[in-house]
């Protein structure tokens, strides 16, 4: 209909720049994976894929403020739809940077901790999924099911406390072991780096409900 | 032959002008203050529905008019060259007016002053002036439950409830500019059909292009002023608002009594905040509805009989 059309134009995008950041979150997870196997040759093709996505997903963005400027949306609201968006991009360089991380200063992460590291990206896109359905059943949801987004949210801050656990326990070890000062540093870089991802999808969660809640009477 | 008629409705034409520059911010003030709709989309869409009501049912107030006072084309010129100077000075001093009330308590006066007076029909008249921002809470808060009930069972997807709601405040706002053709236009040229001076189809006519001229003119500066302080609502709100002001404005067309839009919307947001809980409107404005009631049209009425009495010798 003519009467929802920019709308309508926004919703399709802001799907299919989701699509593009969980490509990236994906990837991700395949370059480190690749890294911590040995494949650097592979990791490195992964990496370039994930630039090349994080780029598609900057094309889409810009595309879905154009369409706000043209009026989709209350004005009330477009500044959190472009705040979700920007978020959402966030993301996706997050993701870009850890590819880079990785492949650009090589970090050597001692074999014990390679599944702690692995469980880090499986469970931030796992996080990432449920953020994803949030989003799905807010924009495409033929009942508005504000429950059920609301559940899925819940999941999101729940994988991110495991995250943290994660992360805690990583960290903890790493400063523990005999490993030289420099050599802690840096890998203590690569696990925030890592689990900031996480950090992030929980704020995209929070910005929907914000969303959500404004859209209640 | 002209300028016999012209003269005496340079004041209702300067009374139409004053209602269009004030009245405006109530109906579009929400969505031109908040970006939704652009000024001069609004001022288009005012003008056109304000002119569609005044034509299809203006006439049904301007017999109102007619029984309340008898007129000559003189007192009408007086009644509502003073209601423009009650309506002038108190927008000029910041206090809410009613142009309604303004010219109803003009041409009571005269009706006084020559003993032709309908009290009975003014009873009617301020009966309804006192349930118009109560009609119009209660109208608010029926409409609001009802459609919250309605959202509730049957949400909508989030791109298209931004899109109806989009749609709804602006076709409320044409709405209440229909209404407002509908209710008001007799205020500015009621008394001159009373005075026989011209007919009731040249009353809405002219009646409805000098407001649409204080719309086009005057009304911007009065939007972003008035209209932010009236509408700190989410956008839910702020179309039951003006929807609610629509119905309870046309309503009294139906019953064929000029009312106040300005009062209804106040009527209708404070209805708003009962429901959530907040005092929507301050103290100091429903303070100043109810000295309206008294002030505006004795105003109107004691400078009316003074021109009247002045130029009578």
């Amino acid at each position: 209909m003519i009467l929802f059309g920019k709308e309508k134009q926004v919703s399709q995008l802001l799907m299919q720049h989701l699509e593009k950041v969980r490509d990236c979150l994906e990837k991700t997870y395949a370059v480190a994976e690749q890294y911590l196997r040995g494949g650097l040759e592979e990791a490195k093709r992964l990496g370039l894929e994930v630039d090349r996505i994080e780029t598609e997903a900057d094309e889409l963005r810009r595309q879905i403020d154009d369409q706000l400027f043209e009026g989709a949306f209350l004005p009330n609201i477009r500044q959190d739809v472009h705040g979700l968006v920007s978020q959402m991009d966030d993301v996706a360089n997050a993701a870009e940077t850890v590819c880079d991380f990785i492949l650009g200063e090589r970090p050597q992460i001692p074999e014990t901790w390679h599944e702690e590291m692995l469980t880090i990206f499986a469970k931030t896109l796992e996080q990432f999924d449920q953020f994803q359905a949030a989003l799905t059943e807010f924009l495409e949801g033929t009942r508005m099911d504000v429950d059920e987004i609301r559940n899925y949210n819940q999941k999101v801050g729940i994988l991110e406390s495991d995250i943290d656990q994660v992360e805690w326990h990583l960290t903890r070890e790493i400063f523990r072991s005999d490993l030289d000062l420099a050599r802690k540093l840096h890998l203590r870089t690569c696990v925030r780096l890592s689990c900031q991802l996480s950090d992030q999808i929980e704020n995209l969660a929070d910005s929907l409900k914000l969303l959500v809640l404004k859209t209640q009477v | 032959m002209l300028m016999d008629v012209l003269w005496p409705l340079s004041g209702g034409i300067l009374l139409g002008w004053a209602l269009g520059s004030n009245d405006a911010a109530n109906i579009f003030g929400t969505g031109i203050t908040t970006n939704l709709i652009r000024y001069r989309t609004a001022v288009l869409l005012l003008i056109t529905f304000l002119t569609l009501g005044a034509f299809l049912e203006g006439g049904k107030v301007v017999t109102t008019f007619q029984s309340l006072s008898s007129q000559t084309a003189l007192t009408a010129f007086i009644a509502t060259f003073s209601a423009g100077l009650v309506v002038g000075g108190m927008s000029r001093w910041g206090i809410p007016v009613s142009t309604s009330q303004a010219i109803i308590g003009a041409a009571t006066a005269i009706g006084l002053v020559n003993g032709s007076a309908n009290l009975k029909v003014l009873g009617k008249i301020v009966a309804c002036w006192v349930f118009t921002p109560v009609g119009a809470v209660l109208i608010s808060l029926v409409l609001y439950r009802a459609l919250d009930a309605l959202l509730r069972r049957h949400p909508l997807p989030f791109p298209i409830w931004s899109a109806v709601l989009k749609t709804g405040i602006v076709v409320s706002g044409c709405y209440g500019a229909y209404a407002l053709g509908s209710n008001n236009v007799a205020n500015t040229t009621g008394v001159f059909v009373a005075a026989g001076l011209i007919s009731a189809r040249w009353a809405v006519l002219i009646g409805a292009a000098s407001i649409s001229l204080g719309v086009i003119t005057y009304s911007k500066n009065v939007i972003y002023t008035v209209g932010k302080q009236i509408f700190p609502l989410d956008p839910f709100s702020a179309f039951v608002a003006v929807l609610a002001e629509a119905i309870t404005v046309h309503l009294f067309t139906q019953l064929g009594v000029p009312v106040s839009a300005s009062q209804a919307i106040v009527g209708a947001v404070a209805g708003i905040g009962i429901i959530k809980n907040v005092r929507a409107i301050q103290q100091k404005r429903l303070t100043q509805i109810v000295l309206g009631w008294v002030l505006t049209p004795l105003a109107g009425g004691f400078l009316a009989a003074l021109f009247s009495h002045l130029i009578s010798g």
